[in-house]
């Protein structure tokens, strides 16, 4: 049994407006960080010109996976709803484990993750800033880090909100601004670092993934069944 | 819950009786394999069901949440769990006559209409064992008893757990009888074998009733008699009646499941 495609579809419906914001939020960065490549620079007052594209090229990581991250945030409120309102009691009593509802509320986190990112991949191939390969390598980073902070933040969340006790959903957030905050210092160090930041990127992502992974192994111990009743 | 055993090895229509807190949910939901017992099983046709996604595949629940995403519609909301665990929508509109709810969303519906289209969702297709906890709480008697009529086709050939803290519907419907007292099980019988207290019936009538029943007492402005069930208060009213006196008021004077609760059957 497979719930992700239920999750994912009624996520949309009842979220759209999490979807809008997000694409235009993936598509808004994007396009104004390419064209900062292109057309950004900065004229000192010894009257040097300094090229910041390059450092800003890579602050579409960061932006385009905490768009990738907003966009899920309707799956972690139907999440709470579910709980609450006993569906997922019931899905476990025909049949379904604990894993199987995590999965299929992971998966549709990832899909929808993917509808933000992909204006992120499209515009980063189309403007070919600094050659294919820079191209290819943003994009890839931003997916890859966003997905892996999705799946992160879809572990943290479930386990956040089936800790507390009374049935709001209160916790349920927390995930999401942890994800938030994962984030950051990709930003940070970009400044600090101008293009090097590309190895903390691809670190960042790479950790982020082996925790996701990490935690979804786990899940088990995790996330007990009775946590997930109302 | 502690050293609960049961075993039910025909089909039958098994109620569950305690007070609130007894433990009927908890133990519903380990039957149903929600919760893990925290030692000893609850097997189906010799198996593990904590351990068997099949088996549960085979268990029809209904908790006391109605379980149907609120944003749709009935039909959509038995589609979802039909797209799910399989079985038709339509089917089970149908087996509860939910027509005119059919297109109305599950936001909008009221609490009975509610529990009336969560207890559809059994319906989708075949099980062996249905669990169904407190299904007539919010329930007009006519709902009620349309449930109950739907529940006894099925118990011919099925096994149906059935939880109350209603005496009187567990003997109107049940044939095992199984009484939680104190986390434990306090009695598991046919229902015949039930000893329940006294059940007493006020009855605020224009004359005095000693005469009719000379073991009855006043109290305050009730006359308060002793009958084994629900069918000897008829025949109570009957005698009254047919004696020329007018009956005001017959009111339930003690509910028997409490002193249930403080003997042993």
């Amino acid at each position: 049994m497979d719930i992700s495609r239920q999750v994912f579809s009624r996520s949309v419906r009842m979220g759209i407006s999490y979807v809008i914001i997000s694409v235009i939020m993936g598509t808004i960065v994007t396009s104004g960080l390419n064209a900062a490549v292109k057309f950004g620079n900065l004229t000192s007052t010894n009257g040097s010109t300094v090229n910041i594209g390059n450092a800003l090229g890579f602050l579409i990581v960061p932006m385009g996976a905490l768009a990738g991250l907003v966009i899920t945030t309707p799956v972690y409120l139907l999440f709470v709803a579910d709980k609450n309102a006993g569906v997922l009691e019931y899905l476990l009593a025909v049949g379904m484990n604990q894993r199987d509802l995590f999965l299929g509320y992971l998966k549709a986190s990832l899909m929808l993750s993917l509808l933000a990112l992909a204006p992120v991949v499209a515009l980063n191939l189309a403007f070919m800033n600094g050659g294919l390969s820079q191209s290819l390598l943003v994009a890839g980073l931003a997916v890859g880090t966003g997905l892996a902070d999705v799946a992160l933040v879809t572990v943290l969340m479930t386990a956040f909100s089936s800790m507390q006790r009374k049935p709001t959903g209160m916790n349920s957030p927390v995930g999401i601004t942890i994800g938030v905050f994962l984030l950051m210092p990709e930003v940070f160090l970009l400044v600090l670092l101008g293009p090097a930041a590309v190895w903390v990127d691809g670190a960042v992502a790479g950790v982020l993934i082996l925790v996701a992974l990490g935690l979804i192994f786990s899940l088990d111990r995790l996330i007990q069944r009775e946590k997930l009743l109302p | 819950m502690h050293s609960v055993s049961v075993k039910v090895k025909e089909p039958a229509i098994y109620v569950i009786l305690g007070p609130n807190g007894a433990g009927k949910t908890t133990m519903f939901r380990t039957i149903a394999g929600v919760l893990k017992p925290s030692r000893g099983n609850v097997t189906l046709e010799g198996k593990d069901l904590y351990q068997s996604s099949e088996l549960r595949h085979q268990i029809g629940y209904l908790s006391h949440y109605s379980a149907l995403p609120e944003e749709m519609t009935v039909t959509k909301a038995l589609g979802f769990y039909g797209g799910i665990e399989g079985g038709s929508a339509q089917a089970a509109i149908d087996s509860l006559g939910l027509r005119e709810l059919a297109s109305k969303k599950v936001s909008d519906l009221s609490q009975g209409q509610k529990k009336r289209a969560s207890i559809a969702k059994l319906f989708l297709r075949e099980r062996k064992l249905y669990l169904l906890d407190e299904p007539t709480s919010n329930l007009d008697p006519v709902a009620a008893k349309e449930v109950r009529d739907k529940l006894l086709e099925i118990a011919r050939d099925r096994f149906v757990l059935y939880s109350s803290h209603n005496l009187y519907e567990a003997q109107e419907i049940g044939d095992y009888i199984i009484l939680i007292k104190n986390g434990t099980i306090g009695f598991f019988g046919g229902k015949s074998e039930l000893k329940a207290g006294g059940y007493k019936v006020g009855i605020r009538a224009s004359a005095d009733l000693t005469t009719l029943f000379p073991a009855g007492s006043k109290e305050r402005e009730y006359f308060v008699i002793s009958v084994k069930g629900p069918d000897e208060v008829g025949e109570a009213v009957k005698k009254i009646v047919k004696s020329g006196i007018s009956i005001y008021e017959v009111k339930e004077m003690g509910n028997p499941l409490e002193d249930l609760f403080t003997v042993t059957p």
